[in-house]
């Protein structure tokens, strides 16, 4: 039990969870665009109505003042202005316009209406938003809103996966009829056998079982980040509808983040500060660790360059990442693929670097890189501050 | 040494996990034995949408055809057309019964 009470009283670093509020505010304003026409056929009173309950429903106010509500909110969401309030106003609206017409159902919006309330209940706006601007914001967040979200995310990857375990999906009609028919990513009608499409639904439950268990197992999870985008990305561009299967890919692959260890200055950088080519490389990792979970450290620093376990002509010779939580080091290009793996824009597929042959390439081309760098490339004095700030 | 008292506040939190995750668990557990697709079940692209197919007949036993995808605002394979049909058809004065065919069945449905 005292496990048990430790992990609901942990408290983590708000950034990762200011990262998910900002994407998802995106995706929230994304959707009410993508809602727009069919919230507008409601103002119809020919259209059909299929209510869950009788009375007025939200859907009742008008398609426009709706939406100019939904957007609002979901733009001071992003913003991270009165966050709190606008997360509460926005899950009011979505959860109103899902509940109002069985026709507004969908998983999508299902799933965007519990990660505006979970990422709110974090209190999201603690970090990257105008509120912590404002207000000063706060270094740490409580950590059980986090675990409900990955439990989340496990549990719409475990059901889509088990749902699919029937004898009409195994057969393949299902992911042969939303296959698109039209433009230059339509699958020909040659290869909708049915062997070709039994292989896909069985990759299709494969991978999102695998994406269920595999994103809470470190050693899986560089896997897991690949796969998933891999599904996201394929099935938004080979299944019709393509904005509401990207709106969902932009919705999901974000809240993969929460998966990572993003502990701040949790990974120590040691780079060459005689060199201008690192100095600006370092300065664009300090500009994209949204996280704070990168501590560069330039190589003059002896003192703490010393402390990490790493020498002059180790740092001298390629660039070394230590782990500071068990002190384990790699350099040079695995060093850098290491730290794309942490960076919010990379972290997704920065692992591809890993495999064999791209490593092998990587490696060369850094050595390469490496050898050459302080004969032709001048340090920009700005870059150097922006580098050691 | 380590606080292992439980506050009020730690097991409000508690209980409300607990409440999260069981309803989340429960709903597409209980949808599992619903027809694909199922409402609150994650069942995203596991059966092909198809809308109900529709003729109207009026008192004089003729029937016409109507194209369902004028009347609805989105055919989801999840919302349950049958009800709500014929209960908006029926409102248009001359007309008696709605036919509604899905899949292989046909249903006769009398306006009340």
């Amino acid at each position: 039990m005292s496990w048990l009470l430790k992990r609901l009283e942990r408290t983590v670093s708000p950034r990762a969870l200011g990262v998910l509020r900002i994407t998802i505010g995106i995706t929230a304003i994304l959707k009410a665009l993508d809602i727009a026409p069919v919230l507008a056929r409601f103002d119809d009173a020919a259209t059909l109505r299929i209510p869950y309950f009788g009375g007025f429903t939200i859907v009742d106010v008008g398609a426009t003042p709706l939406l100019a509500a939904w957007i609002g909110t979901a733009v001071l969401f992003t913003l991270g202005a009165r966050t709190t309030l606008a997360g509460i106003a926005l899950s009011i609206i979505l959860a109103g316009v899902m509940l109002a017409d069985q026709q507004l159902y969908s998983n999508h919006h299902y799933l965007l209406l519990l990660l505006v309330a979970l990422v709110t209940i974090g209190r999201a706006g603690s970090s990257m938003s105008v509120d912590a601007w404002r207000c000063g914001g706060s270094d740490v967040v409580p950590g059980w809103p986090l675990d409900l979200l990955r439990v989340q995310i496990s549990i719409v990857y475990g059901f889509a996966a088990l749902a699919k375990l029937n004898a009409v999906y195994l057969s393949g009609s299902v992911v042969a009829a939303y296959l698109r028919r039209d433009g230059p990513l339509a699958i020909p009608g040659e290869w909708r056998t049915f062997e070709v499409m039994a292989i896909l639904s069985v990759l299709s439950i494969l991978t999102e079982a695998f994406l269920a268990i595999a994103l809470w197992l470190p050693r899986w999870r560089a896997a897991a980040f690949i796969a998933g985008l891999g599904l996201h990305v394929s099935i938004a561009f080979l299944f019709d509808p393509l904005v509401q299967l990207l709106i969902f890919g932009l919705m999901i692959l974000p809240t993969y983040l929460i998966f990572l260890d993003t502990k701040p200055r949790s990974r120590a950088v040691i780079w060459d500060d005689s060199c201008g080519f690192c100095g600006r490389i370092i300065g664009w990792l300090k500009r994209l660790d949204w996280l704070h979970v990168l501590d560069p450290i330039p190589s003059s620093d002896a003192a703490t360059r010393d402390a990490l376990g790493v020498t002059q002509a180790e740092a001298d010779q390629a660039i070394q990442l230590v782990f500071r939580s068990d002190g384990r080091r790699v350099a040079g290009f695995a060093a850098v693929q290491r730290v794309l793996q942490v960076l919010p824009v990379s972290f997704l597929w920065a692992p591809i670097l890993r495999l064999p042959p791209i490593m092998a390439v990587g490696d060369r081309a850094y050595r390469r890189v490496a050898a050459r760098r302080s004969c032709n490339i001048s340090l920009r004095p700005t870059d150097a501050a922006n580098a050691q700030d | 040494m380590a606080r292992t008292r439980w506050s009020s506040h730690s097991i409000l939190v508690a209980l409300f996990m607990i409440a999260f995750i069981v309803i989340q668990l429960a709903m597409p557990i209980l949808a599992l034995a619903e027809p694909r697709p199922a409402r609150f079940g994650w069942q995203m692209y596991t059966a092909v949408p198809s809308l109900p197919r529709v003729t109207v007949e009026d008192a004089e036993g003729r029937t016409q055809w109507v194209d369902v995808t004028d009347l609805v605002a989105r055919g989801r394979a999840d919302a349950d057309f049958s009800t709500g049909l014929v209960d908006h058809l029926c409102e248009a004065g001359d007309v008696v019964a709605v036919h509604i065919r899905m899949d292989d069945q046909e249903d006769r449905v009398p306006c009340r």
